[in-house]
């Protein structure tokens, strides 16, 4: 085997013990790498029932195939736990030099399990691993800390993950943050500072080797030249910023708290707006040859200094969902989120419904400790940023997540809190988006634009958005396998549309790489082997139908004005379109899998270990 | 018929401005609206326009968006056909149809 070693790191941070996991080629050719091996890895060694902040839960990375190879957009790595926000899987992604610097160390995995009783830097130096006291970085800022290490390490080329003071504090929706790219959906930054971990430093000195050095340099040069053709341009001069005038124009940008869709501020807070006001540059994740990432900088007023890539999710839940029509405060904000160690999607959707709480009375002034925390008001809305971090006042309420917060909170803000499992939305408002809604509903992390694409069968017209009808299920579980398939590899989405015929091409890339054959067909599979093994920790975790669901505001409140008014998902159709993907994916009418279906994945040891009691069904696929 | 093509993202950025209006004639359909915006801002051929060599006739030059951009009328409705008549006096968006971020 090439490029992968087959060894997966695992340690246990209650007692510092280490062992090597063995991993035969034909594990990758199930997984690939990314989220199929992190999701593998977590389906084996977190504990059934564990306390998502317990020693029993696990944290587990994993390379991607084509990590420190010629392959472009490529230098990713996927990481899951048990989400502490949903309780079921939580993976999630990143792109930089981390996971290129894991390969060469020759980690193709690694599992932190238990609970360390210190706060430790842990230090993977080839195949030594050592544990530093993490007692004089612990406050520091997530990117802030990372320079320090390579300081005290006396190393620049040591690559890093760590947590910011929210993973510090277990700030549910904590990220971890690599090179100024972020893990960041799911909590697994709180995850990390459960387990006392503030830092991971890893220096590799091995070679990247690969089975086809010749065929691959040879396959790869045209991929980065399509990378950098016109296909791709509007995200090398935009990035995805652009989707601010893009959703407002057709009615989907949430806006103060997903109770409007167009935002009267789209303009000033735009891609367009910040390309000739802010921009300074674009940046990419490593080994990127189309750098989306649009570098925002503030050069005066309030928030002067202030810098950050900006993409669209973390832009609309900052940005018009908290009321904020300009660009400064919304930099400012992201950086903050960034630097404190939040996913800023689920910081801003937060913010949002606070300030809708502080806009209907039901938190006042006092539970605010002063602010007047309306939509808009931009130095509150930092100012709850930092509170969240530190669970200081109403920010400890508030680093808990909106469904936490909103059950503890009650007087009906329960009604507006939106979140599906627990995991705060996109920005996409589904009651105009019907299909899509359906993939965020049944999204096994929570409600996610990343796994299910099903937006885009809406935005181009495939499907009607306003209405809901059954055929729909194929097509979006079509597009969540592919999407799943990208985030094994990993490639980053933004590739996908680079390739004439994507299973034949990047299945020779894969064999090229490592040397396992792999067919087109086979590689194809993987989306829907990854997709029922994320669904079935769910339902050794105790997910029930009830689980895919959608916000009572998305089901009962129409959109009050815009192209979209009038527009929502009511229950019918929301049941209606569950069915239809349950269907789809050949599992039962209460969403479970049936074992035969689990045994034709080759997922048979999942089958067996969960047994044939109700959690699986034992109906024929 | 004038119609008011409002830009978004890289065909604003192409065409260098937020609007503009185009001129077809009554029965147009779509098609006529590609051409007249290639004529109007070539800057959009390539990347937002690319010739359409399946819809050639004799010596006219077809037109077509490229894949990932589309017209979407009203904020509503996407135009699936381009070979469908335009409705007068409708609010036009040229758009890209990718998301994601
Ligand atoms: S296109 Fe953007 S998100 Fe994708 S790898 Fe490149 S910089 Fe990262």
């Amino acid at each position: 085997m090439y490029a992968y070693t087959g060894k997966i790191l695992h340690v246990d941070m209650t007692t510092q013990a280490k062992r090597v996991q063995q991993v035969e080629p034909e594990f990758y050719k199930l997984y690939l790498g990314g989220v199929g091996l992190a999701s593998r890895l977590a389906y084996d060694n977190v504990t059934p029932g564990a306390d998502p902040l317990g020693p029993d839960n696990a944290l587990c990375f994993a390379c991607s195939a084509f990590a420190g190879t010629t392959v472009p957009v490529g230098t990713k790595h996927g990481v899951a736990s048990k989400s502490p926000l949903t309780g079921f899987i939580g993976d999630s992604l990143s792109g930089s030099h981390w996971s290129e610097m894991m390969r060469r160390a020759g980690w193709d995995g690694l599992v932190f399990k238990g609970q360390s009783p210190h706060w430790v830097i842990v230090f993977i130096d080839d195949d030594d691993v050592r544990f530093l006291d993490a007692t004089p970085y612990m406050g520091m800022g997530a990117v802030e800390v990372q320079g320090k290490l390579r300081d005290r390490l006396g190393d620049e080329n040591i690559r890093i993950s760590a947590i910011g003071p929210a993973g510090e504090n277990l700030v549910r929706f904590a990220s971890i943050d690599n090179d100024g790219r972020q893990v960041g959906r799911t909590g697994n930054g709180a995850v990390m500072g459960s387990k006392r971990i503030k830092a991971i430093a890893v220096r590799g000195t091995k070679p990247v080797r690969v089975a086809d050095r010749q065929g691959l340099m040879e396959k790869s040069l045209p991929l980065i030249k399509t990378t950098q053709g016109p296909g791709t341009l509007k995200y090398r001069t935009l990035g995805t910023p652009a989707n601010v005038l893009n959703m407002n124009a057709i009615g989907v940008l949430p806006t103060r708290n997903f109770s409007e869709t167009v935002f009267e501020h789209a303009e000033t807070i735009s891609g367009e707006y910040l390309r000739d006001h802010f921009r300074v540059k674009a940046v990419s994740c490593s080994g990127c040859s189309i750098a989306c990432e649009q570098w925002g900088v503030v050069r005066d007023g309030k928030y002067k200094g202030a810098k950050i890539g900006l993409d669209y999710e973390p832009l609309f839940a900052v940005g018009s969902n908290c009321g904020i029509g300009t660009l400064p405060p919304i930099i400012k904000l992201v950086e903050m989120a960034d630097e404190l160690g939040m996913d800023a999607m689920s910081a801003g959707v937060v913010i949002s419904w606070a300030m809708e709480c502080y806009e209907k009375g039901l938190l006042t002034k006092e539970d605010t400790g002063g602010l007047e925390l309306n939509f808009g008001n931009d130095d509150a809305a930092v100012a709850v940023m930092e509170m969240m971090a530190h669970r200081e006042g109403l920010g400890d309420m508030l680093a808990e997540g909106v469904k936490r917060a909103s059950e503890k909170l009650g007087k009906g803000s329960e009604h507006f809190a939106m979140h599906s499992k627990g995991m705060e939305l996109p920005g996409y408002d589904v009651r105009s988006l019907k299909t899509f809604a359906m993939g965020l509903a049944v999204g096994t992390r929570g409600p996610c634009h990343n796994r299910s694409l099903a937006y885009e069968l809406d935005i181009k017209g495939v499907f009607d958005r306003f209405t809901a009808e059954p055929g729909r299920g194929p097509l979006v579980v079509e597009n969540e396998n592919f999407a799943c398939v990208l985030d094994c590899l990993v490639l980053c989405k933004f590739l996908r549309n680079c390739f004439d015929d994507f299973n034949t091409e990047v299945a020779e890339l894969y064999t090229m790489t490592t040397g396992i054959e792999l067919t087109p067909e086979e590689l194809a599979e993987v989306g829907d082997r990854v997709c029922n093994l994320k669904k079935a920790f769910n339902i050794r975790e105790g997910w029930t139908r009830a689980d895919d669901s959608l916000p009572p505001r998305a089901m009962q409140d129409p959109i009050p004005s815009g192209p979209a008014k009038g527009s929502f998902v009511s229950q019918e159709e929301l049941d209606l379109l569950i069915d239809d993907y349950y269907q789809a994916r050949g599992w039962t009418e209460e969403g479970m899998i049936p074992r035969a279906k689990l045994i034709e994945l080759g997922l048979g040891d999942i089958a067996d270990e969960i047994g044939e009691d109700a959690v699986v069904a034992d109906a024929a696929v | 018929m004038q119609l008011k093509v409002e830009f978004l993202g890289l065909a604003r950025e192409l065409a260098g401005t937020k609007e503009g209006l185009v001129q077809v004639g009554e029965q147009a359909t779509w098609r006529e609206v590609v051409r007249q915006l290639a004529a109007e801002y070539p800057a959009l051929l390539g990347t937002v326009i690319i010739p359409d060599h399946d819809a050639c006739d004799s010596d006219m030059q077809h037109y077509k968006l490229a894949p990932s951009y589309m017209f979407n009328v009203g904020g509503r409705a996407m135009v699936r056909d381009l070979d469908m008549p335009v409705q007068a006096e409708e609010r036009l968006l040229l758009m890209f149809a990718e998301a994601g971020g």
